[in-house]
């Protein structure tokens, strides 16, 4: 038997399995007056890498994270969740902030309070957005009442929440879809918090490692050392674009390639992220299949051309992606023309045909390469008082050159019209 | 193509929903239903197959993105439950016990079928996780298994999929195992007729390859093997 190897294919190794150590049944921990709270394994709520979720005897619409052994064994993993956890109990903020499951007090695993072991949190209600990303049967499972109005309204709702957290110096790093929830009414929620970026006392950011590879900036993944970089505006607004990307298109990814050009298969979305494979916009060597081209094409002009400029134009070019506040305005305009247009195609989960094209203003001069303060002295960040700044639509950059555009119209096709683009 | 197979290819390609857009993770199991797995065995592999099927479907992600194939072999190999999305699958019914062990026929079956399967995924954009072959027998191959098995083995061991094979008593034949699956992580032995607690394990492993993004999928924490395994 060569069951004591360790496995090259998909990290399966007997032997090693065979010894993970269980986490105890019953866990003793004390909050930071010294109160003892018992927490036991039926009380467990749901299980992650690094910690499980309890609910709390006696305390309904509380839970307590507690860190698996394993993480809190590593003394440098253990030492930076303290540091984050104490900064986190600090943000009164945040804390107050509904529908986010931000540490309320940290919980230790004895009465001195040395030992760090987790945090307490409200519990949040609804479904996690990952339910309704299996296509438009899933959403219509899930609330019956829902047609794209209100995938679109989640959509403003989320974003809105990234960009509030984002100018109170917190950007949200692990854009995994199961950590962000929904009620029926498009109440947004985020949980999983503690894997957010903050800022210390000093302003420094502690930095998480935590990532989702197929809703992470590919400037991220481009090298193990890369994800230790402290994260910036502009990955986020990257992430939450494909976030409410997937929201208006029940689920499907931007990258989700069409091109098969190799025979070895169209790849996984965050394959085709890290290589920029995406099917939307001009130039692009695929195109989306007809069934999702048809939601695709209900968008309005000025959002697609928001998706496109972030997901082709900003693939390697982090400052022209588009602003998470430009980005929520045209999404606010999605809802107002799905209120105005009386076509039910426009709000269908099932659109019965492709919506003739909108076409956005005139291609322009590309937005200036003049990058983006980076995290934490953010340029995008609005002087409390001050009026917000008129809405610049993001003119779309062809880096090949404008003669490939074609002339703007009212209607029509010509040999040339490319039904991707728009 | 071994000839006691009893399945035509365009009944096993199943249903593929192009409008759900969650990557799939295709997964064949090969059950020996031979005589020697009769009484006890086989009533206790019903139940944990049925078991098996409801936690899955009871995980959203997995059943979304799980595609189940059952073949089972016995005197003839038989594909008893084509490819189907985990969410549309119903527990088959009960497996008989009877015959010799057509190992390769089955190992035929499974092989052309995931080669069918990859290849409408690609045709349809649909991505994919590595598949997964599961082969559990008490006994040893009663057929011409060798070329099929080679081939199997070899693209396992280039990571073209998970290959987990389950030697059920003390009559499977451990050396012939070890040269049907690829040495790592190679032929493990189940502990009794704890044929539930291996399904549990099998559905938690694919609970966990279903909620992580397909290029992490080299790097899942998979549970624990110890209520199962016999790893002595």
């Amino acid at each position: 038997m060569s069951n004591k190897k360790s496995s090259k294919v998909g990290g399966l190794n007997w032997a090693k399995l065979g010894t993970v150590a269980a986490e105890p049944a019953t866990r003793a921990c004390y909050d930071p007056t010294g109160v003892a709270i018992t927490l036991e394994a039926k009380d467990e709520k749901a299980s992650g890498g690094e910690g499980i979720v309890y609910t709390v005897p006696g305390k309904p619409g509380f839970l307590v994270k507690v860190y698996k052994r394993e993480t809190l064994e590593n003394p440098s993993k253990a030492n930076a969740i303290r540091e984050r956890i104490e900064a986190m109990c600090e943000n009164r903020a945040c804390q107050a902030m509904k529908g986010l499951a931000w540490p309320l007090m940290p919980v230790y695993g004895d009465a001195s309070r040395k030992n760090l072991i987790g945090f307490a949190m409200r519990a949040c209600k609804g479904m996690p957005f990952s339910s309704l990303f299996n296509g438009p049967a899933s959403v219509k499972e899930k609330f019956p009442a829902w047609n794209r109005r209100q995938l679109a309204q989640t959509a403003v709702n989320f974003v809105k929440r990234v960009r509030l957290l984002a100018e109170s110096n917190v950007l949200v790093n692990d854009f995994n879809p199961a950590n962000f929830w929904v009620d029926e009414q498009c109440n947004v929620s985020f949980i999983d918090v503690d894997s957010f970026q903050i800022a210390d006392r000093r302003g420094r950011p502690l930095v998480t490692h935590t990532y989702f590879a197929s809703h992470t900036a590919p400037e991220l993944l481009a090298s193990p050392s890369a994800l230790n970089r402290p994260r910036t505006v502009e990955h986020v607004a990257f992430s939450a674009a494909l976030v409410a990307f997937q929201l208006l298109m029940c689920g499907y990814h931007p990258y989700s390639y069409q091109g098969v050009p190799d025979g070895g298969g169209c790849g996984s979305p965050d394959e085709n992220l890290r290589a920029g494979r995406c099917p939307l916009g001009i130039g692009a060597d695929c195109r989306l299949p007809d069934c999702w081209y048809k939601l695709w094409s209900q968008l309005t002009g000025k959002l697609k051309n928001a998706f496109i400029t972030t997901f082709r134009n900003g693939h390697s070019a982090p400052a022209m992606r588009t602003p998470l506040g430009d980005l929520e305005f045209a999404l606010n305009g999605l809802l107002i023309t799905m209120a105005k247009d009386a076509d039910p195609d426009r709000v269908s989960l099932n659109p019965c045909k492709v919506k003739s094209h909108e076409w956005i203003q005139t291609p322009a001069a590309p937005r200036s390469f003049m990058p983006r303060p980076a995290y934490p002295s953010r340029g995008f960040m609005r002087t409390p008082g001050f009026a917000r700044p008129p809405y610049v639509p993001q003119q779309q950059y062809n880096p090949q050159g404008y003669g490939r555009f074609p002339t703007p119209r009212m209607g029509g096709t010509t040999s040339n019209f490319n039904p991707n683009l728009y | 193509m071994n000839n006691n197979t009893n399945n035509n290819i365009n009944n096993t390609l199943g249903n593929l929903d192009v409008m759900n857009p969650a990557p799939r993770c295709p997964v064949t199991i090969l059950l020996d239903v031979s005589g020697s797995m009769s009484g006890q065995p086989i009533s206790e592999l019903n139940a944990a197959v049925a078991q098996f099927v409801r936690e899955t479907q009871a995980d959203e992600a997995a059943s979304m993105s799980v595609e189940l194939e059952i073949i089972t072999f016995g005197s003839t190999a038989d594909v008893v439950q084509p490819f189907t999305s985990m969410a549309s699958v119903t527990p088959p019914a009960p497996f008989v016990a009877g015959g010799m062990t057509l190992m390769g026929a089955a190992l035929s079956l499974a092989e052309r079928d995931l080669a069918a399967r990859r290849e409408l995924y690609r045709a349809q954009g649909v991505s994919s996780y590595r598949p997964w072959i599961v082969l559990m027998t008490d006994g040893r191959p009663g057929d011409n298994w060798e070329p099929v098995a080679k081939r199997l083995r070899a693209e396992a061991e280039r990571g073209k999929f998970m290959y987990i094979g389950v030697e059920i008593g003390n009559s499977a034949d451990h050396a012939t195992m070890c040269q049907i699956l690829p040495t790592e992580p190679g032929p493990v032995k189940l502990q009794g007729l704890r044929f539930k607690q291996f399904f549990r394990w099998l559905s938690d492993s694919l609970k966990s390859v279903s909620a992580s993004a397909v290029s992490d999928q080299d790097n899942i924490a998979y549970p624990s093997v110890a209520s199962w395994a016999d790893l002595a």
